[in-house]
């Protein structure tokens, strides 16, 4: 008929769902919504530890800058409205799947096990949404205009929903994939997950069982050396329990770390956006074990030699070689263009190939490693019954891997929580991890209110945390507005 | 027109004086009339009269006399208050003037002569068909083929010669017999015919709001785009040029203020098909036509809510072959450039204290202030002035050719012309070449065929996306070197500024992005007239546009100069080079046709019906590529690139079919009455809401034609118009809104695989239908003292709803693009005034024309409550749309005692800060105290149009300008360092506050990135954009026939024309003509100076 005329790029919502075809492509969205939003998401997890005294972001746009220092808002640009923002879109595309797959998938273990995909991306966005606003609407069904105007639903709620998505992703997932269908959810990822959301609410018994089996599962390991974690040339190793897979090429598929965190050198041109302060550089030990206040190697002159072989793999520190260019903070010597004002530059997560371009580099993003499993075990088998020989035995595993001495024997369970909380920090810095860490731990008083140091001992920037308020984020103001049944946290 | 008989005068035998003939009568109580019988029956002698103008029934008492006639008449005159006039054998009855004269003047008696002569044009043409009439009478004749008359007369007649497209003249006989006349052609008369909606109707008998643009006077004018020169010129219509770049100059027209939330552009035809303005070379365009009420517009139904502009291209003249030629050369050069601080070391300075202003530290050492203090080495040291580099004066050029003729059967008009216009910005440019023929036929007398065919060739170039290039200019420093002399790009010369600062230049010199198009529209048309008064019209067109774009961005680098002559690459791993094709095609399908029927029944009814129809589809079908890395900056194919192939592609269409009719009804042509309605299904909306119906109705009174006004001469016309009507608004920027649909593309990646991801990124709504838009009329025409003075006056109140908005949705719904929703109602409220004047004195003629529109704009329903501002820009109920939003200022802090006894603003915030207005009271500035803080639509527009013509010379100016419109600006060129610590910043700052220099407008210098105190959007940062600017100014001069004779040359014309040429406006940015929601810097407009000449063989 002459009037009717339909979208040409599209594919019509009256017929999809159709078939398996369409299911795939479906979850794949759901998938897809880990990488959405450009900067929110798994795109910039690594920002997190820009709310910490871990790293300071550069740029006010993307918001960790204001949410870091404390002067954040309900209508700050960037993260408080885009985390929001892109959660709900993985949820919403995991409810939109949930409800068709039936009609789409007749194999029931394949229905099973999508189901279980589905369900596991859904309960990892209602964890990161819970933990950045705590009590979220609780939205299970695709809604029309009326139905989305709904109140918070108790935290506690969440979390239940949570687990239950867990369980069934549990249950339902196998345990590895081969070929082409390697990067999806499996079963010990959903069971990290789960262990991951029981520790940060302090559930240590369920948190070492869980542990302890992904352990049983014998399904990873440790790889040997540090930096080959996070190499784009070493995806989908032995250590990635769940990730999220990026590939290059112009497809659009890319990750935007070289252009976020590689500096002004890289193919990329990179921004160095997000830089790590002195507070991080210091908390890596000595090669001896020992923090650089007490050990004899370290030298003030060259405060960088001898240290934690993380350290050099996780930030360029001034006075080393980054793809073969100096970085130095003397402008005249220094072969790097760089605009960190911490004098740091990031390592991990940049390319060091130099062949990532802007906006588009290969390599995956790690949500949960087995290094981390090992440290929640350790955590909270330490927290249930003190330092025991495992708890000594999943720690140690971590230091040996990279050379480092064993901790000291004879800890008592208060010194071992320390050495736990400090291993947490240098092992997974910049993974994003660590913000959850101190919050939860509510260290962050203390370590992230004050000044953050440069390389020089220079204040970056003063923090400032306010303990009646700082626990969450706000509502992004606009879905105040636009929903009337929210209700905003306290204090903003 | 009117129609009069003419009637030749009778031959001229020699008649008896009514001095020379006796009468005798007696007669009692007897009317006047039966005085004249009387009279009639003893002499040879007729009375002609108006009977409704004199009084025959009027009673003579007791009448006896006796003596000659004329001594009879005066008697009578003076009894009945009359006047009588003899002429031969008759004798003129009229009412005597309200000024009695002497009784003897009241009756003349005159003797009667043969005038003969010739009728011609200013250009000596013939004219056939020139009506002559004696004034005050019926009598009258016409110009035969040859352009001769004769006629008899009394010798103190005045005879008045007219023709349609000339000014009248009178001319008092006297004692000549050869009256020659030179009939001056007239822009009003010719205006006297309107052009509207499918068809054409009389001036005097228009009833709704219409404005009609004769294109004469704009031809000469050095513009690219026919959008722009309709600025000033018809109230009503706000015309507004946001930028003057090559290819991108065309103007934004809003109608009546914003009717509708989305697309507020009104529908143009040319030739009566739906094209862009920028499609048609404005020496082609003879009229344009604004429908701007619904009554006029309603005939296009769901395509003009915003109104309507119809343009009618020039069409080819019966006679001789006319060859005319007109072409210009203009020089280029912005209206204004901000001065911004260029000298680096007082930038350093200003930066090092913004910075310590919020506690920073000093970014530029006082070594590197003073290496630059003391440099003299340019390329070590530079201080560029970015503006005077960038923005530069550019020569402009058209030629345009015309040959138009054609025989009584056939005639045609063909064209053809070049603009070529190089950008202020280096490396824009635009080039046009076009063409069109015109033809039409008759074929027999019922039968008329014709065809309307155009094409244009469009190149425009420009580095890239000039916007961002003004980005750029403003993010930069004057510490680095555009260009050495060997031609090397500088970067950033301190080691302690910001080391990615870009070198707006070369960008401007090494980005070449080239978009060339072609635009061929053609439309054949068949008229017959099926019986007298049936005609039926049907056309066909299709438009075709097809756009080849090549954007190149070569690998540049950037280079440091070093003290010793040596030069270090600034940036080694500078960004790939990279290119994108696209192709794009688009064609529109037109078919219209229209039955009309008219007829006169008796003498007091006009009838005029129209029936038609109509249907139009689009389709857009479009495919990019790109890659990446080239061999080296030479090769700018697709095929040499090397890394990163990617493509993509789409197509869209829509459809719209129409059926409408319109009835008109004239009764005693001054009764008018029009209805009109169309009925649209458009393909944006879903089955079941495709259809609407759009109605309108409109009266006139021409009171001037009432008796009660026939004596008063004064007023030639006074019509009164009210008129009522609903259009649609089908232009939702969503072509397929209603249909839900999955989005592709949403990928993801297993182990290296790509995959595809599908799902929703919008939620559709299948209940959108038709913005509805109600328009009502009420106006007034007034012309005097023989059109030397003339008024338009109307009100109108035009209320859209059921607009067409997107409300956004909350993020929990899933992030979905959010539906649109027929929800929003906006009111447009105001009036237009033209005021007209028009004379001549000897050989001076003059006019000047004044029109002033008022507009006032208010959201009547949004969302609802209190919707969120996008930014600085709120709409919200109860205020004009996209009012301007943010904190009051109340002034600078001028302690920091101040700061703290006022309401807690942000941190860091001091002395010298901007001090904002606690609305709430308290006692904490945040974001509950923004109110509305100002309106970027204009409250009132007006113009004012100059000409005068003495001799050979001719002069026309037109002023232009807007009052109460706002502007908010920020970022860059307005603001310090607005962007990371880096940025140009007019030197108006230098007088900014201190603890030494209090009293100041201007806030102390704080760095964005820090602190943000200052940037909040709030009433400081926004401009008053009122102006008055003189739009253009020619003066032209015409060489004498004697010269123009011996060149064979009917006539040569130069002239002197100026776009823009002067401003007066406070305003502090570029040009306060710019689109008023971009709050950045923009590409200046341009004054345009030009010298050119028409020849006419």
């Amino acid at each position: 008929d002459f009037l009717n005329r339909y979208p040409k790029d599209q594919v019509s919502g009256d017929t999809f769902w159709g078939s398996e075809q369409d299911a795939l492509s479906g979850l794949n969205a759901v998938y897809d919504a880990m990488q959405t939003g450009d900067y929110y998401m798994y795109n910039n997890y690594m920002y997190n530890d820009g709310l910490t005294p871990n790293a300071y972001s550069q740029g006010a746009y993307q918001g960790f800058q204001a949410i870091g220092n404390g002067t954040h808002t309900a209508t700050a640009p960037g993260a408080v409205a885009g985390r929001w923002t892109y959660c709900y879109a993985g949820v919403y595309r995991a409810n939109l799947f949930l409800e068709n797959v039936g009609n789409a998938i007749e194999d029931e273990a394949l229905l099973n096990r999508t189901q279980g995909e589905a369900r596991f991306l859904r309960a990892l966005y209602y964890h990161n949404l819970v933990m950045l606003y705590g009590d979220v609407p609780l939205i299970l069904k695709t809604q029309s205009l009326e139905e989305a105007i709904v109140p918070r639903t108790p935290k506690a709620d969440v979390l239940a929903q949570i687990h239950a998505d867990l369980d069934f992703a549990a249950n339902n997932l196998p345990d590895a994939y081969e070929g082409s269908n390697i990067g999806r959810v499996t079963k010990g990822a959903a069971l990290a997950l789960k262990a991951r959301v029981h520790l940060y609410e302090g559930e240590y018994q369920q948190t070492v069982d869980l542990t302890q089996q992904i352990i049983n599962m014998n399904q990873y390991g440790l790889v040997g050396i540090y930096e080959d974690v996070f190499s784009p040339q070493n995806e989908n190793n032995e250590e990635v329990v769940f990730d999220v897979q990026y590939i290059a090429g112009a497809l659009g598929e890319g990750n935007r770390f070289d252009k976020l965190l590689g500096n002004r050198n890289a193919a990329a041109s990179g921004w160095s956006s997000l830089v790590p302060v002195k507070e991080l550089v210091d908390a890596y030990e000595c090669i001896d074990g020992l923090p650089i206040d007490q050990s004899p190697l370290f030298d003030a002159d060259n405060p960088y030699e001898n240290r934690d072989p993380r350290l050099a793999s996780t930030v360029i520190t001034p006075g080393s070689y980054f793809k073969g260019a100096l970085f130095s903070l003397d402008p005249d010597e220094n072969e790097v263009q760089h605009q960190s004002r911490s004098g740091f530059l990031m390592r991990k997560y940049v390319d060091s190939t130099d062949e990532a371009q802007a906006w588009d580099s290969p390599g995956n993003f790690i949500v949960i490693r087995y290094a981390d499993v090992l440290l929640m075990y350790a955590e909270a088998k330490n927290e249930l019954s003190g330092p025991d020989a495992e708890v000594y035995e999943a720690i140690n595993a971590i230091r040996t891997r990279v050379g480092m001495p064993e901790v000291p024997t004879g800890l008592t369970q208060e010194e071992m929580r320390s050495k736990i909380r400090h291993e947490r920090r240098v092992e997974l810095a910049i993974e994003g991890l660590y913000y959850f860490d101190i919050l939860r731990w509510k260290t962050v008083e203390e370590v992230n209110n004050g000044d953050i140091h440069d390389a020089n001992g220079k204040v970056v920037e003063s923090r400032s945390f306010n303990p009646e308020r700082d626990y969450l984020w706000p509502i992004p103001q606009s879905e105040l507005d636009l929903n009337p049944e929210l209700e905003q946290n306290k204090e903003y | 027109l009117t129609l009069s008989i003419i009637s030749a005068a009778p031959g001229n035998a020699q008649v008896t004086s009514v001095k020379d003939a006796y009468i005798h009568i007696t007669k009692r109580n007897v009317s006047l009339q039966q005085v004249f019988n009387t009279v009639e029956a003893m002499t040879n002698y007729e009375f002609t009269y108006d009977a409704r103008k004199v009084n025959l029934q009027q009673s003579i008492a007791d009448l006896n006399y006796e003596g000659n006639v004329y001594g009879l008449l005066v008697e009578l005159s003076e009894r009945c208050d009359c006047r009588f006039k003899q002429v031969n054998e008759n004798i003129t009855v009229s009412k005597a003037p309200a000024k009695r004269k002497v009784a003897e003047e009241r009756v003349s008696v005159l003797q009667e002569v043969v005038v003969k002569g010739k009728v011609s044009d200013s250009s000596g043409e013939i004219l056939p068909g020139v009506t002559i009439l004696v004034k005050g009478t019926t009598q009258g004749t016409t110009t035969d083929m040859e352009g001769n008359y004769s006629i008899a007369v009394a010798e103190d007649a005045v005879l008045v010669f007219s023709y349609i497209g000339y000014k009248t003249q009178e001319v008092v006989v006297g004692s000549r017999s050869q009256i020659d006349v030179l009939m001056d052609f007239d822009q009003e008369q010719l205006d006297e015919v309107v052009v509207v909606g499918y068809g054409t109707q009389q001036k005097e008998n228009l009833t709704g709001a219409v404005s009609s643009v004769n294109f004469e006077t704009i031809q000469n004018r050095p513009i690219a785009s026919a959008s722009t020169a309709l600025s000033g010129l018809a109230p009503g219509v706000h015309v507004n040029q946001s930028s003057g770049q090559p290819g991108r100059d065309n103007a934004t027209i809003r109608i009546r203020g914003i009717g509708t939330l989305g697309n507020s552009n009104p529908l143009v035809l040319v030739d009566g098909i739906e094209a862009s303005m920028n499609d048609i070379n404005p020496n082609d365009i003879e009229s344009m036509t604004v429908l701007k009420d619904a009554a006029s517009a309603a005939i296009y139904g769901s395509r003009a809510a915003n109104g309507v502009i119809i343009i009618t291209t020039k069409k080819g003249k019966e006679g001789k072959l006319k060859l005319s030629y007109n072409g210009y050369y203009a020089w280029q050069k912005a209206t204004n450039i901000i001065e911004s601080v260029n000298d680096y070391a007082t930038y350093m300075e200003l930066a090092n204290e913004g910075l310590t202003n919020v506690g920073g530290q000093p970014k530029y050492s006082q070594e590197t202030i003073d290496a630059w203090k003391s440099g003299k080495d340019p390329l070590v040291y530079p201080n560029t002035d970015w503006t005077s580099l960038i923005f530069q004066a550019a020569p402009m050029q058209e030629h345009h050719i015309s040959l138009n003729g054609g025989t009584e059967k056939m005639r045609f008009l063909f064209s053809t012309g070049v603009l070529d216009q190089e950008g202020i910005i280096p490396n824009t440019s635009y080039k046009r070449y076009n063409m069109r023929l015109n033809w039409d036929a008759d074929v027999t007398k019922k039968l008329k065929i014709g065809a309307n065919i155009s094409g244009s060739w469009n190149i425009r170039k420009e580095p890239g996306d000039v916007a961002t290039i003004m980005n750029w200019l403003g993010g930069t420093a004057p510490g680095i070197v555009p260009e050495s002399p060997d031609g090397f790009f500088g970067g950033a010369q301190a080691l302690d500024e910001n080391q990615q600062l870009n070198n707006p230049w070369s960008v401007i010199q090494q980005r070449d992005k080239q978009e060339e198009w072609q635009r061929f529209l053609a439309r054949g048309f068949l008229e017959y007239e099926i019986v007298d008064g049936l005609t039926f019209q049907t056309n066909a067109a299709i438009k075709y546009y097809n756009m080849v774009l090549s954007d190149f961005n070569p690998k540049g680098d950037l280079y440091k100069f070093l003290p010793d002559g040596e030069k270090q690459v600034h940036r080694p791993y500078a960004t790939r080079a990279s290119l994108t094709n696209k192709n794009r095609r688009d064609y529109n399908i037109t078919l219209f046709t229209t039955l009309t029927y008219e007829k006169q029944i008796g003498r007091d009814h006009f009838i005029k019906v129209l029936a038609g129809f109509n249907q139009e589809e689009y389709r857009k079908d479009e495919y990019s590529a790109s890659i990446k890395e080239f061999p080296n900056n030479n090769v700018r194919e697709l095929n040499a690139g090397l890394e990163d192939p990617t493509l993509a592609g789409t197509a869209e269409d829509w459809a719209l079919r129409s059926y409408f009719g319109r009835v008109n009804y004239e009764l005693r042509d001054r009764y008018l009455f029009e209805a009109n309605i169309r009925y649209d299904g458009s393909s944006r909306f879903a089955q079941g809401n495709q259809w609407g119906a759009f109605p309108s109705l409109s009266l006139g009174w021409r009171i001037s034609e009432e008796a009660f006004l026939q004596d008063v001469d004064f007023i030639d016309n006074l019509k009164l118009r009210a008129s009522w009507g609903k259009l649609g608004n089908q232009n939702i920027n969503r072509l397929y809104g209603f249909a839900s649909s999955y989005t592709t593309g949403l990928n993801y990646s297993f182990n290296g695989n790509l995959v595809s991801g599908i799902a929703p990124t919008a939620l559709a709504n299948r209940d959108i239908t038709w913005e509805t838009s109600t328009t009502t009329d009420i106006g007034l025409d007034i012309e005097l003292l023989e059109g030397k003075f003339s008024l338009t006056a109307d009100y109108f109140d035009r209320t859209t709803e059921g607009i067409l908005v997107a409300v956004p949705i909350p993020k929990t719904m899933g992030n979905l693009t959010s539906p649109v929703q027929n929800i929003a109602k906006v009111q447009n409220k105001g009036w237009e005034l033209t005021l007209g004047h028009q004379n001549t004195i000897n050989e001076l003629n003059y006019s000047a024309s004044f029109n002033v529109t008022k507009v006032d704009n208010e959201v009547i329903k949004y969302k609802g409550g209190n919707a969120p501002p996008n930014g600085v820009f709120l709409i919200r109920e109860g205020h004009a749309i996209n009012s301007l939003y943010g904190y009051k200022v109340e002034g600078i802090f001028q302690s920091d005692d101040e700061v703290t006894q006022h309401a807690t603003q942000w941190p860091g915030t001091s002395a010298g800060d901007l001090k904002y207005a606690d609305l709430n009271d308290d006692g904490k500035i945040d974001g509950d105290d923004r109110t509305v803080i100002g309106n970027i639509i204009p409250e009132y527009y007006f113009g004012l149009n100059l000409s005068a013509s003495y001799k050979g010379f001719d002069l026309s100016a037109l002023f232009q300008g807007v009052a109460n419109q706002d502007v908010f600006l920020t970022g860059n060129f307005i603001a310090p360092f607005a962007s990371s610590e880096a940025g140009m910043f007019p030197t108006r700052w230098l007088d900014r506050w201190t603890p030494d220099n209090k009293s100041t407008e201007l806030p102390r210098l704080t760095h964005s990135s820090r602190f943000t105190g200052n940037i909040q959007n709030s009433s400081f940062w926004i401009e008053d954009a009122s102006f008055i600017r003189l739009k253009n100014l020619q003066i032209g001069y015409t060489l004498p026939a004697k010269v123009t004779d011996k060149l064979g040359v009917e006539k040569v014309r130069v002239y002197a024309n100026g776009q823009n040429l002067l401003t007066w406006t406070s305003f502090e940015g570029f040009d306060p003509e710019r689109d008023p929601k971009k709050t950045q810097i923009v590409h200046p407009n341009v004054r345009i100076m030009s010298l050119g000449l028409n020849v006419n063989f």
